[in-house]
C-alpha cells in the first residue's frame, strides 16, 4: 500500500485509541471523585492530566499547531495550586475542547482527518461511522451535554469508539490497512497503560481499595483483574496485571505481542529494525523477573515507554519512508551573464 | 565556419539534494544556415537521457537524478558548420503584414508574453522608429534593431530574469536577453511577428561581436528573428547591432526566453546551489575568417544577389 | 429569436398532458403527501450528510462545504430518445478525439486543409505546446468526456459545451441513483431503469486499454488527486474505490529514469496508467508551473518516453475552448464524413469582426461566455443583465475578443423540482459521460443539473444549482440493467 496511506492509518489508529483511553480515564476519575473531598478530587484530576499530557501523538507538520494548542488550554487546567480547579470543567475540557490537543473531540477529529485521505481504502461504513461520530462531537451542544450528564456522555463516547472498533474488525479485510491501523492502536495503548501505571503506582503503594479500583477501571480492567486474581488488589499485583497479563487486551505485553504479529506480517522478509526492537522489548518484558522489576518500577516503566516510542519511530522510518513533499526550487540561467 | 562548442553547467549545493529533474536545450539546430555535425551530452551523477524535439523544433535532453547528490554537472558538446544567412531580397510594404494567411500562420509571434509585454508608449515609439526608416517591413525591423542596440547600455547584472520589458526599457540597461526581448516586443507592437532566439556567439566580446583568436570563453547568447511577408525570417542581433552571420550558432527559438531556456528544472532538498556556467567555442577551420561584421549599414550588401559560393553552401 | 420564448416542458406536452414516459413517475409523486415528501427530503439530507457527499462552493477567500442538493423528482429519458443521443455523443467525442490526436500527434491535417484556422489553435490557452508529439495509445486523448446538453424551445437537444479536460460529476450520478433506490424503491420496480453503477468497471477497462504496450497484461492504474482539500476530492476517492486502484497524490509518485513509481510500504511500485484529476499546469513543475507541489517532477518526460499513459491527455483544453467548440460540427464532417446528430447552440465568434459587430448590437439578447472557463464562471446572460453588466461585458469583449463567444439564449427545458412546499417547474440541463477506450461508451443518462431558483438558467452547483437522478428507460430489446458488452 501507499506509504502515505499506511502512515495515515497508523495515526488514525493512534488517535482513535487515544480518544477512547482518554474517555475511559476521565470516566474512572470522575467516578472516583463523586464522594470525595474537593481537595482530593482535584489531586486526582491533576493526576489524570499528567497522565494524558505526557505525549501528544502528532504528525510532524502538526507539531506547531499542537504546541500552540497546549498553551491555549482552558485556564482551569493551568492552576497549579489546584484551588480554583473545577473538576467537572476540567473533565469537560479534556473531553470536549476542540482546541485542546489530546481531548477526545480533538483526537476524533484527527482520526477522521487521517481516515479522510483514505476514504477510498476503508469500508464506507467505517467512514460513515467516524463522520457521524465526529459531527456529533462538534455540535454546539456537546460541551453542555458533557457538563450536564458526564457519565452518559462518556458512555456514548465509549460505545461509539467500541462500535468503530467493531466496524474495523468486522468489515475491514485484514490486509495492510488493517494491520497498520491496529499497530497504531496497540502502540498507543501500550504507551497509555505504561503511563497510567507510572502515574498511579505511587498512589497504589499500600493504599486503599478505591485507588486500586480507580486504576483498574481507568483501563476497564477491574472485572478482569478480579476474575484473574483471587486476592484483593495489591499495588504490585495491579502493576503486574497491567504489564504482563498475556490475555488482558489492555496489558502492555498483550499490546506488544499483537504489534509484533502485525509488524511481522507487514515486513516483506527478514527482521527489519522495527520488528527487531519490538521483539527485544516484548521478550524483556515477558521474561523479566517481576519481583526485581517492581523494586525499581519507575525506571523500568520509563525505559519501556521510551522503547515503545522508539518502535513507533522505527515503524515510521521503515514503512512510511517519509514521503515528504517535493520542496521545489526552480533553476534558470540567464544568457549572457557569467554566473 | 566549423565551430566546436562545449557548454558546461555546474551546480554545487551546500546541502545534499534528494532529487532533481532537468531539461537541457543546448543543441544547435540544423537549418538552412547551419548544420549540426555532432552532439553529445554527459551528466554527473550519471542519468539516463530522454531526447526529443519540442514544439518549436528545439532538441531537448531531459534527465532526472533520483539519488541524493551534492553537485550536478552537465556538459553539452557540439560541432557545427555555419554559414552566412541567405540574402533578403524582399522588402514588402507594411500593409502586407495584414494579410489574412500571414496573420493566421504567425499569430503566436504577435502576442505579448511574460517577457515581451509592451505598453502603449513602447508601441508608439516603435511606430515612430519604423516610420523613420521608410515604409517597408525590412527597414522597420532593421530600424528597430538599431534602436534597441542604441537604447540599452550593455550592463551584466543590471536585470533579473522575469523583469518586465517596460522596466528594462526604463532602466536603459541589460544583457543580450533583454535586447532580444525588447526588440521582439517592439516588432510585435507594430504587427511584425518576431521570435526570441537562443544560441551561441563565437566572439570574445558579446557587445561588439569582435573575434580575437580561435578559442573564446563566453556565455550563451540571445538574439531575435522577425518575419517578413513572403521573405521568411530575418535574424538580427541587437546586442552588437549585427546581422546574424556565421559566428552565430542557433539553438532554437520561441515566443520568448521561457520557450528556449538553456537549462530548466526543479530540485528538492534544502540545498542552495552555487552555479557555474560557461561556454567554450573553438574555431576548427582557422584559415577561414568569420564573415565581415555586418553592420546594419551594410545590410544593403545582404540584400545583394547571392554569390555562387553561398549558393553551393546552402545546398548542403 | 423572440424575446418571450416558450420553454419545453419535459414531463407535459403542450396540451398539458403528462408525457407517456413520465406517467408512472408523476403518478407516484401525486400519491405522496406533503409530509411524506418532507420526510423523504430529510432522509436524503441525512444520508448525504452521513456519507459526507458534499461539494465545495468557492467565493471570497475560502470555500464552504455543502451537502449535495439532489432533487427528488427524477428526469426520465425514453429508450428511443436515448438511442439517438447516444449515437450523437459517440459521434461527437470520436471526432473530438480525432481532432486532438491530429493536433498533438498527427499531421495537423485539419489546419493544413483550412477547416480550422491555425491561429484559433495557437491562440488557445488550452493549447499545450509541451504536449506536442506525446503519443497516447489508441489516440484516446479524451478518455472521459462530459458533454453538456440542453433542450431548446422545441425540445431539440443541443450541445452547449464540451468538457474534455477533467469533467466531474459522475460520482454524483451514481450516488444520486443509490439514494433514489433507497428513498423510492417502489418507483424502480415499476420501470426498467438502466443502471449506472458499472461506471467504475468501464472506466478501469478504458484506462487499462491505453496502458503502454510494454507493460504487459496487468497494468497498474492510479488516480492522481490534488488532495483532500480539492472540491472534487469526494469524487476522486469514489472513483479510486470503485475501480479498486490507488488514490495517489503527487508526493506519492516519483519519476526514476523516466519511469513513474509510487512509494509504498514495500518500496517503489511502477505505475502504468494515471487517471489524473489535476489541471495541466500543475502536473509537472519541470515543464509547467515550477512552483506547483501538486504534481510530479518529470511526469511529462515519462509520458513522452511512453512508459506511462496519462488520462485525460495534457492539452485537451484545445478541444473544449468555446471558440473551438463552434468548429466541432465541421470536425465531425471532416473526420467522420457525417452530419452532426446533435447540433451546437448558435454561436458567434467575437474575434470575427462582422460577428462581433452583430453581437455588440444585440448584447442584451445573447449569452456571453469566456472561452476557457468552466463551472459557469464569467457568464453574462444578456436578457437578465443590468446595463452596467452589459457595459462591462462589452469592454471585456473589445479588450480581448478571442477570449469570448456569444450564444443565442437557449431556453433550458423545465421539469418539476421541489420548491419548499410543492413541485414547481425549474430549468434543467444534462451532462452525459462518455468513455473512450477500445470502444466508445456512454453511461446511460448522466448528471441532470437543475437551477433551483425560480426562473434561473444557471444550473452549476457552484452557483446554486442542484441535480436530479436521470433515468434512461430500457426497451424490450435491451436488458433493463446495465449495458452488456
Amino acid at each position: 500500500m501507499l506509504a502515505r496511506h499506511a502512515e495515515d492509518m497508523f495515526w488514525a489508529g493512534r488517535y482513535l485509541e487515544r480518544a477512547e483511553d482518554t474517555a475511559r480515564m476521565v470516566r474512572a476519575t470522575l467516578l472516583s471523585t463523586v464522594a470525595e473531598s474537593p481537595a482530593h478530587a482535584i489531586d486526582r484530576m491533576q493526576n489524570l492530566i499528567r497522565t494524558l499530557r505526557l505525549e501528544m501523538p502528532a504528525p510532524a507538520e502538526d507539531v506547531q499547531t499542537m504546541a500552540e494548542n497546549l498553551t491555549q488550554s482552558p485556564p482551569m487546567l493551568r492552576s497549579e495550586a489546584g484551588l480554583s480547579i473545577d473538576v467537572q470543567a476540567a473533565a469537560t475540557g479534556l473531553v470536549a475542547s476542540p482546541t485542546l490537543a489530546g481531548s477526545v473531540v480533538f483526537s476524533i477529529g484527527c482520526a477522521r482527518e487521517n481516515f479522510r485521505s483514505l476514504r477510498d481504502q476503508i469500508p464506507s461504513e467505517l467512514w460513515e461511522q467516524i463522520n457521524q461520530f465526529h459531527l456529533r462531537l462538534r455540535q454546539d451542544d456537546f460541551p453542555a451535554a458533557m457538563e450536564q450528564d458526564p457519565f452518559q456522555t462518556l458512555d456514548f463516547i465509549r460505545v461509539s469508539c467500541q462500535s468503530l472498533t467493531g466496524v474495523i474488525n468486522s468489515s475491514m479485510s485484514q490486509g495492510e490497512e488493517y494491520r497498520f491501523l491496529v499497530l497504531g492502536q496497540m502502540l498507543e495503548r501500550a504507551l497509555m497503560t505504561c503511563r497510567l501505571i507510572s502515574v498511579r503506582y505511587p498512589e497504589l503503594d499500600g493504599s486503599s481499595y478505591d485507588e486500586m479500583a480507580l486504576t483498574l477501571r481507568s483501563v476497564s480492567a477491574l472485572e478482569a483483574y478480579q476474575r484473574a486474581s483471587q486476592s484483593s488488589p495489591l499495588g504490585a499485583d495491579v502493576a503486574r496485571f497491567l504489564l504482563v497479563n498475556g490475555s488482558f487486551p489492555r496489558s502492555v505485553l498483550y499490546c506488544l505481542r499483537l504489534s509484533e504479529t502485525h509488524v511481522e506480517s507487514l515486513a516483506p522478509q527478514g527482521k527489519p529494525p522495527p520488528l527487531r526492537r519490538l521483539g527485544q522489548l516484548r521478550s524483556e518484558l515477558e521474561y523479566a523477573d517481576f519481583n526485581a522489576m517492581v523494586s525499581d518500577l519507575p525506571s523500568h516503566l520509563t525505559a519501556l515507554e521510551s522503547g515503545v516510542r522508539e518502535v513507533a519511530d522505527l515503524v515510521s522510518a521503515y514503512f512510511f519512508r517519509k514521503a515528504e513533499a517535493f520542496d521545489l526550487h526552480s533553476q534558470a540561467i540567464k544568457p549572457g551573464v557569467s554566473a | 565556419m566549423r565551430l566546436d562548442i562545449s557548454y558546461r553547467t555546474k551546480f554545487a549545493f551546500d546541502a545534499p539534494v534528494r532529487e532533481s529533474q532537468n531539461e537541457l536545450r543546448a543543441c544547435p539546430v540544423s537549418d538552412e544556415r547551419q548544420q549540426l555535425l555532432d552532439y553529445r551530452v554527459s551528466v554527473e551523477p550519471s542519468a539516463r537521457m530522454l531526447s526529443f524535439t519540442d514544439y518549436w523544433g528545439t532538441r531537448v535532453d531531459h534527465f532526472g537524478v533520483t539519488e541524493s547528490h551534492a553537485g550536478l554537472e552537465v556538459i553539452a558538446e557540439a560541432s557545427v558548420e555555419t554559414q552566412d544567412p541567405p540574402a533578403h531580397s524582399a522588402a514588402p510594404a507594411m500593409e502586407s503584414l495584414g494579410d489574412r494567411e500571414f496573420l493566421n500562420t504567425h499569430d503566436e509571434f504577435l502576442k505579448p508574453t511574460r517577457h515581451t509585454d509592451w505598453d502603449e508608449a513602447m508601441a508608439q515609439k516603435a511606430l515612430e522608429v519604423a516610420a523613420a526608416d521608410g515604409s517597408d517591413v525590412v527597414s522597420a525591423i532593421t530600424g528597430l534593431n538599431e534602436f534597441v542596440g542604441g537604447r540599452l547600455a550593455y550592463e551584466p547584472g543590471a536585470t533579473e530574469i522575469g523583469e518586465p520589458i517596460t522596466e528594462i526599457l526604463a532602466k536603459g540597461a541589460g544583457v543580450c536577453q533583454d535586447y532580444a526581448h525588447l526588440a521582439v516586443a517592439l516588432c510585435r507592437s507594430i504587427g511584425v511577428p518576431a521570435r526570441y532566439v537562443s544560441g551561441y556567439l563565437f566572439s570574445s566580446n558579446e557587445r561588439t561581436g569582435s573575434v580575437d583568436g580561435d578559442l573564446v570563453r563566453v556565455q550563451t547568447h540571445a538574439w531575435f528573428e522577425a518575419a517578413v511577408p513572403g521573405g521568411g525570417w530575418l535574424a538580427l542581433d541587437p546586442t552588437n547591432r549585427l546581422a546574424v552571420g556565421r559566428q552565430h550558432v542557433k539553438i532554437g527559438h520561441g515566443r520568448d526566453y521561457d520557450d528556449v531556456p538553456p537549462l530548466r528544472g526543479v530540485y528538492s532538498g534544502p540545498g542552495i546551489p552555487e552555479l557555474d556556467a560557461s561556454v567554450e567555442i573553438r574555431r576548427m577551420d582557422p584559415s577561414r575568417q568569420p564573415s565581415s561584421l555586418m553592420r546594419p549599414s551594410l545590410l544593403a550588401a545582404v540584400k545583394a544577389p547571392r554569390t555562387r559560393e553561398q549558393q553551393q553552401q546552402q545546398q548542403q | 429569436m423572440s424575446a418571450s420564448p416558450g420553454f419545453f416542458d419535459e414531463a407535459v406536452d403542450d396540451q398539458g398532458r403528462i408525457r407517456d414516459h413520465y406517467r408512472p413517475v408523476q403518478e407516484w409523486f401525486d400519491r405522496l403527501s406533503l409530509e411524506q415528501v418532507k420526510a423523504l427530503e430529510e432522509q436524503r439530507n441525512e444520508s448525504f450528510r452521513r456519507q459526507g457527499i458534499t461539494f465545495t462552493v468557492y467565493g471570497g477567500d475560502e470555500g464552504t462545504e455543502r451537502t449535495w442538493p439532489m432533487d427528488l423528482f427524477p428526469r426520465v429519458i425514453d429508450a428511443e430518445e436515448w438511442a439517438t443521443l447516444e449515437r450523437g455523443l459517440i459521434q461527437r467525442v470520436t471526432a473530438l478525439n480525432r481532432f486532438l490526436d491530429d493536433i498533438y500527434a498527427g499531421e495537423q491535417a485539419i489546419l493544413h486543409d483550412g477547416i480550422v484556422p491555425r491561429r484559433l489553435i495557437t491562440s488557445c490557452t488550452g493549447f499545450e505546446r509541451d504536449a506536442m508529439n506525446v503519443a497516447v495509445p489508441l489516440g484516446a486523448r479524451c478518455l472521459v468526456a462530459g458533454i453538456d446538453l440542453v433542450r431548446d424551445a422545441d425540445g431539440g437537444y443541443r450541445v452547449l459545451e464540451d468538457n474534455l479536460r477533467n469533467p466531474s460529476g459522475i460520482s454524483y450520478v451514481i450516488e444520486n441513483r443509490a439514494a433514489m433506490t433507497k428513498l423510492l424503491p417502489a418507483a424502480f420496480s415499476d420501470l426498467a431503469v438502466r443502471s449506472v453503477d458499472h461506471y467504475g468497471r468501464s472506466l478501469l477497462r478504458a484506462l487499462r486499454s491505453i496502458a503502454p504496450p510494454a507493460c504487459g497484461d496487468d497494468p497498474t492504474v492510479a488516480v492522481l488527486t490534488p488532495g483532500i482539500f480539492n472540491s472534487a476530492y469526494f469524487e476522486h476517492a469514489f472513483l479510486a474505490r470503485s475501480m479498486g486502484v490507488e488514490l495517489v497524490e503527487g508526493r506519492d509518485l516519483v519519476v526514476d529514469d523516466h519511469v513513474v513509481a509510487m512509494r509504498t510500504t514495500r518500496g517503489l511500485e511502477r505505475v502504468d496508467v494515471i487517471y489524473r484529476r489535476i489541471d495541466d499546469h500543475f502536473l509537472d513543475p519541470v515543464v509547467f508551473n515550477a512552483q506547483s507541489t501538486l504534481g510530479v517532477p518529470g511526469l511529462m518526460a515519462a509520458a513522452r518516453a511512453g512508459t506511462v499513459s496519462i488520462a485525460n491527455s495534457v492539452g485537451n483544453g484545445v478541444g473544449d475552448d468555446k471558440a473551438v467548440y463552434a468548429y466541432v460540427p465541421d470536425m465531425i464532417r471532416y473526420y467522420l464524413g457525417e452530419e452532426p446528430i446533435i447540433p451546437n447552440a448558435d454561436t458567434y465568434l467575437l474575434w470575427e469582426e462582422e460577428q462581433r459587430a452583430e453581437v455588440l448590437e444585440r448584447l442584451d439578447q445573447l449569452v456571453v461566455k469566456p472561452v476557457a472557463e468552466s463551472g459557469g464562471y464569467g457568464i453574462v446572460i444578456g436578457p437578465q443583465a443590468t446595463d452596467a453588466e452589459l457595459a462591462e461585458a462589452r469592454d471585456k469583449i473589445l479588450d480581448d475578443p478571442r477570449n469570448w463567444i456569444a450564444q443565442e439564449v437557449v431556453n433550458l427545458s423545465r421539469l418539476p423540482a421541489w420548491a419548499g412546499d410543492s413541485f414547481a417547474p425549474r430549468h434543467i440541463d444534462l451532462r452525459p459521460f462518455v468513455l473512450c477506450g477500445e470502444q466508445v461508451e456512454v453511461i446511460p443518462g448522466g448528471l441532470t443539473r437543475v437551477a433551483l431558483r425560480e426562473g434561473s438558467l444557471i444550473v452549476n452547483s457552484s452557483q446554486g444549482g442542484g441535480s436530479k437522478d436521470t433515468w434512461v428507460l430500457g426497451n424490450s430489446e435491451q436488458p433493463a440493467s446495465g449495458v452488456q458488452r
